[in-house]
């Protein structure tokens, strides 16, 4: 192992591109500009607690219904913008909160004060019909987008651990659907990525209601930030969803079964450190719905 | 920023970042891009260090973060950059390990890196990258088979 050292160390940069760093650093980084960026940090701040205290006055206004939910898939702009102070970004150690799948409830949209509506959740007779599965939602922010999930996924009641990750248990209008939530590293969720097919088609298919436990995986990196889903359709054929370039949109892509059996399988590995993870975070991977 | 300042940075630390990131990355112009993108991070986010020693595991550990994000959003396998398998310095011995190196899948090739090339502890890569030792542990241990398994197929076996 001496050799490879030896060998490693020889890699290095050469003078003339030590002089184009230099210069492109030096260019990069105005004088003045971590004064700047505090003084934007604290404005972002205020801003981000008057968000967050409008939001809980919403809630507190919010009869107990099921509402739709949303997933927010951030881009690649918003995860420059979501950099913390440790300077730490995608797929680092740091104290990001577990973005996505990030799953909020909004203002429902029936009117308030309706007996039925206001029963608890658990307790209700889900008359609504499922929804389909809606397209991807419009852009509502530079850089953040909202899915809107189908009706089905907001009526979810149970919730527990899983050596792999964090399971969810959703109850639909026929049927209980599981879900599981899985975390995995860069290079992990990088070498499921690269297994999936190209050609990636934005409708959204019909999910299956009553699909298996390893027929709906969520796949997420180190930061909790939303990878993949994959998931069963309603004809059984198996499908992944994920982010497209931009993040604003979900993308559908075909899985061969062979595919889908060799993901499964990875994630299953207890050598690619999911137990860990899942043991060292206590399951709360995602936050599950009340 | 003043240009003596970065060239004092890009001195202390430039190689062994790009060292870092291109082993992972594989490829020249994007290992550049990475220790650039770190360079900038410590210019721009100026944490607070305990010692140089904390500075240093930060830059590792965000160049590590940044090439793999880099990797991440990479849609196809590339080949390795020839550069860098020849080093300017490098001897023939040296251009086979490293191309065996490159082989190794990313999982192992970071730790494999870290310790043998770096020279950091276990319990200090599992802090860089974010696992356990245990995993670190198992990671080196069948990175060093797997680099030795390429290197004696390809150049053991295949010369014989």
């Amino acid at each position: 192992m001496n050799k490879l050292e030896k060998s490693v160390k020889r890699i290095r940069l050469s003078e003339a591109d030590k002089g184009s760093l230099t210069q492109r650093l030096t260019e990069e980084v105005p004088h003045g500009s971590v004064l700047s960026r505090t003084v934007m940090r604290i404005a972002a701040c205020a801003v981000l607690a008057a968000g967050v205290a409008g939001i809980w006055q919403i809630t507190k206004q919010m009869p107990q219904q099921g509402p739709p939910v949303t997933m927010q898939v951030p881009s690649a702009q918003t995860d420059a913008a979501q950099q913390t102070e440790t300077g730490l970004t995608d797929g680092e150690a740091s104290d990001t909160a577990a973005a996505v799948p990030q799953e909020t409830a909004q203002e429902p949209t029936a009117p308030a004060g309706n007996d039925a509506l206001s029963q608890p959740q658990r307790d209700l007779p889900i008359a609504t019909a499922p929804q389909e599965p809606t397209a991807p939602a419009e852009t509502h922010e530079p850089g953040q987008s909202q899915i809107h999930l189908p009706m089905q996924y907001a009526v979810g009641t149970e919730y527990s651990k899983h050596p792999y990750g964090a399971l969810h248990i959703y109850r639909d209008a026929e049927d209980v659907m599981v879900r599981l939530e899985v975390q995995l590293d860069a290079e992990e969720v990088a070498e499921i990525l690269d297994m999936l097919p190209e050609d990636g088609d934005m409708r959204a298919p019909e999910k299956t209601a009553n699909a298996d436990m390893e027929d709906m995986v969520i796949l997420s990196d180190a930061e909790g930030q939303f990878c993949a889903e994959i998931f069963q359709d309603a004809e059984g054929c198996i499908r992944a969803a994920l982010p497209d370039e931009d993040g604003s949109a979900l993308r559908y892509y075909e899985v061969e079964p062979s595919v889908f059996e060799t993901i499964v399988g990875m994630i299953s590995m207890p050598t690619c450190g999911m137990a860990d993870d899942a043991a060292s975070t206590g399951g709360d991977l995602v936050t599950p719905l009340s | 920023m003043d240009e003596q300042t970065a060239k004092q940075l890009v001195d202390t630390y430039g190689d062994m970042l790009y060292r870092i990131c291109a082993v992972i990355l594989r490829c020249h112009a994007d290992a550049e891009d990475a220790v650039q993108e770190t360079l900038l991070r410590l210019l721009t986010k100026a944490p607070a260090f305990a010692d140089e020693e904390h500075r240093k595991a930060w830059l590792i550990t965000v160049a590590v973060n940044q090439s793999r994000s880099l990797l991440r959003r990479r849609k196809r396998l590339i080949p390795t950059d020839p550069a860098l398998l020849h080093p300017p310095d490098a001897d023939a011995e040296d251009r086979r390990i490293l191309e065996a190196l490159m082989q190794v899948p990313d999982s192992f090739r970071i730790p494999l890196l870290l310790h043998y090339g770096e020279g950091y502890k276990v319990r200090e890569i599992a802090g860089m990258i974010g696992k356990s030792s245990s995993a670190v542990k198992m990671r080196l241990s069948k990175g060093r088979r797997l680099l030795e398994e390429i290197y004696r197929k390809d150049y053991l076996e295949g010369s014989s």
